[in-house]
């Protein structure tokens, strides 16, 4: 069916009132299974209430990391907008370390592609002491283009997917980080505790599933009014 | 802050004591061959902290984070040729995002310019579309203003990035260091506010039965958080940010909607579409964050407000609007609103 299709279904949407939409961004999840995103941003904004500042990379992180990390104050989501840098969050989260003191974790959260694109930077975060923590939500692709190619190009996943993937934990201590790798939900909590008390640079290496997608979403060169749902695919 | 000193210095360490008037504490940078006289002052001098990172990119990126968490300008430094190439794309990143930033490069001896010698490049010509500024300096005498102007120009009005282009003679060569009065002819950012519009923007207000602010990365810059809780509390309005915007408003905040775009909250998006009034502040209408133009808020009326005047109509066509630092127009808006009242709005939120 085709994706037009899928959003007229929907039908006009009758008049809701603000407080109905609001109900629609739902963080509840169990911390069981596969990692989500969710329950990776989730769990960082309850660990640290909404306080840290959180730098992230570009693409599906960004999104996951601005959807669901609430925050409360003006300069505490530190983020490439207007040109879409990979690879900006690790070393301005350095910056910010400079800015914020030391003793401050800074929280990047970080996909594989633009986390190769900066990785020799924990080299300057362990130099330095700078308790730089990279949670990266691993999906061994270029995950947002991967999803404009698995919902608007027929799943022709062309050249987003990496046909092997770094030791995460080993590239880590190499730099003089910690590092070690969490796959299943349950340990998420726990992972990012430990990752926040240790001193100095941490990575923690999220398995999420490569199918997982950013929604809702605006159709790329559509309006506001064209969005996709969870249901909507659900319904394809 | 009066300079006491009237002894010959050598230009590093005359652009040394110019940092130190600024009053920075930290730059990020990695030293090279037409840097190198820079870095030997730096180490005698100890003028800041400094933090070598592993690729110039970084060290632009760096400087970025810094500025945007402290609001303080951000200072990256890196040789000629390849080290300030590299920090093209950190430049770009902080111009798109109006970071205040400056990037101190060195460039081949004068007499060296245009042979294409060792790690020669126009840098200036390279960065020229995604700089505020950059000044090439070419004799001692040029020092003061380039470094002392390259802060004043990132940091005041819409902030963003400025070069610095030094190179290796200069910063071998011999003078004495002069103050002077840095101002820039036809730049004067702390103008009074655009307001020719204000009876326009109460007016439009005070009809809206579904009104909704957009607030973006400008707020932020300006400061005004506190006008903008008070403008939507007063005017029950509910608050969607762009991604630039984030933290603007309280996002726990009952008026809050989270953000707009692509990736948008259903609620930030839905609130948009179904809005007979929107009241934008501090953002450019990027195309992540509306949509196609055309097709944004056909039913609703539009007040823009931005410091800078040339985003006035750039993406969005505006109804009405308003000039200048968003919290002293915030201010005025409210005043102007006076008491209204606008119990209406309850089934709208």
């Amino acid at each position: 069916m085709l994706l037009e299709e899928l959003i007229s279904l929907r039908g006009i949407i009758g008049f809701k009132k603000i407080s109905d939409w609001k109900k629609e961004l739902n963080l509840s999840v169990e911390y069981s299974g596969p990692v989500r995103p969710k329950h990776v941003i989730g769990a960082l904004w309850e660990i640290t209430k909404g306080d840290a500042i959180v730098t992230t990379e570009v693409g599906q992180n960004q999104m996951w990391a601005a959807l669901y990390y609430k925050v409360n104050k003006p300069r505490q989501f530190i983020t490439s907008g207007g040109l879409g840098t990979m690879g900006y969050g690790l070393p301005a989260a350095m910056g910010v370390c400079l800015a914020n003191g030391l003793e401050k974790p800074v929280i990047n959260v970080a996909g594989d592609g633009s986390f190769m694109m900066s990785v020799h930077e924990l080299d300057t975060c362990a130099r330095y002491g700078l308790p730089v923590k990279v949670f990266l939500l691993n999906n061994r692709s270029l995950g947002m283009v991967r999803q404009w190619q698995e919902l608007f190009f027929d799943k022709r996943y062309s050249e987003t997917i990496y046909s092997r993937e770094p030791d995460y934990e080993a590239l880590a201590k190499s730099l003089g980080a910690e590092g070690w790798t969490v796959s299943d939900a349950s340990q998420v909590r726990g992972a990012i505790e430990r990752a926040l008390e240790i001193p100095g640079p941490v990575v923690v290496n999220f398995i999420i599933p490569q199918e997982e997608k950013v929604l809702p979403m605006m159709v790329p060169g559509g309006s506001l009014k064209d969005i996709l749902t969870e249901e909507d695919l659900e319904r394809r | 802050m009066p300079m006491e000193e009237t002894r010959k210095m050598s230009g590093a360490e005359a652009v040394l004591r110019c940092l130190e008037l600024e009053g920075v504490k930290v730059a990020f940078g990695i030293p090279g061959g037409a840097i190198i006289k820079f870095y030997d002052e730096l180490y005698k001098r100890r003028s800041f902290k400094h933090i070598l990172v592993r690729h110039e990119q970084s060290a632009a990126h760096a400087a970025d984070g810094y500025a945007r968490v402290s609001g303080e300008v951000g200072v990256c430094i890196a040789t000629s040729g390849p080290g300030s190439t590299n920090l093209v794309t950190g430049i770009a990143t902080a111009y798109m995002d109006s970071v205040p930033l400056v990037a101190i490069v060195g460039q081949v001896a004068t007499s060296f310019m245009g042979r294409d010698s060792f790690q020669e490049t126009d840098i200036v010509g390279i960065t020229l579309p995604i700089v505020k500024h950059s000044f090439k300096v070419r004799n001692f005498d040029d020092i003061y203003r380039a470094v002392r102007g390259a802060f004043y120009l990132a940091r005041t009005g819409r902030p963003g990035p400025v070069l610095i282009e030094l190179p290796s003679d200069v910063q071998r060569q011999e003078g004495v260091l002069k103050e002077e009065e840095i101002s820039f002819r036809g730049y004067s950012p702390d103008g009074f506010p655009d307001l020719k519009m204000l009876l326009d923007v109460v007016k439009f207000i005070s009809m809206a039965e579904r009104p909704v602010i957009l607030a973006g990365g400008g707020v932020i810059i300006s400061k005004a958080s506190e006008e903008l809780i008070a403008l939507a509390e007063k005017i029950k309005a509910p608050v969607a940010t762009s991604l630039m915007g984030k933290g603007a408003f309280p996002e726990e905040h009952d008026l809050s909607l989270g953000m707009a775009g692509m990736h948008g909250t259903m609620a930030a998006n839905k609130a948009l579409c179904e809005a007979d009034l929107i009241v934008a502040i501090g953002v450019r209408f990027s195309d992540r964050s509306i949509g196609k133009p055309v097709d944004f808020a056909t039913s609703a009326k539009v007040i823009h407000i931005d410091y800078d005047h040339a985003e006035i109509g750039k993406n969005v066509r505006a109804h009405a609007y308003l000039a200048g630092d968003a919290k002293k127009v915030l201010r005025e808006v409210i005043n102007a609103l006076g008491g209204i009242n606008l119990s209406s709005r309850d089934n709208w939120l």
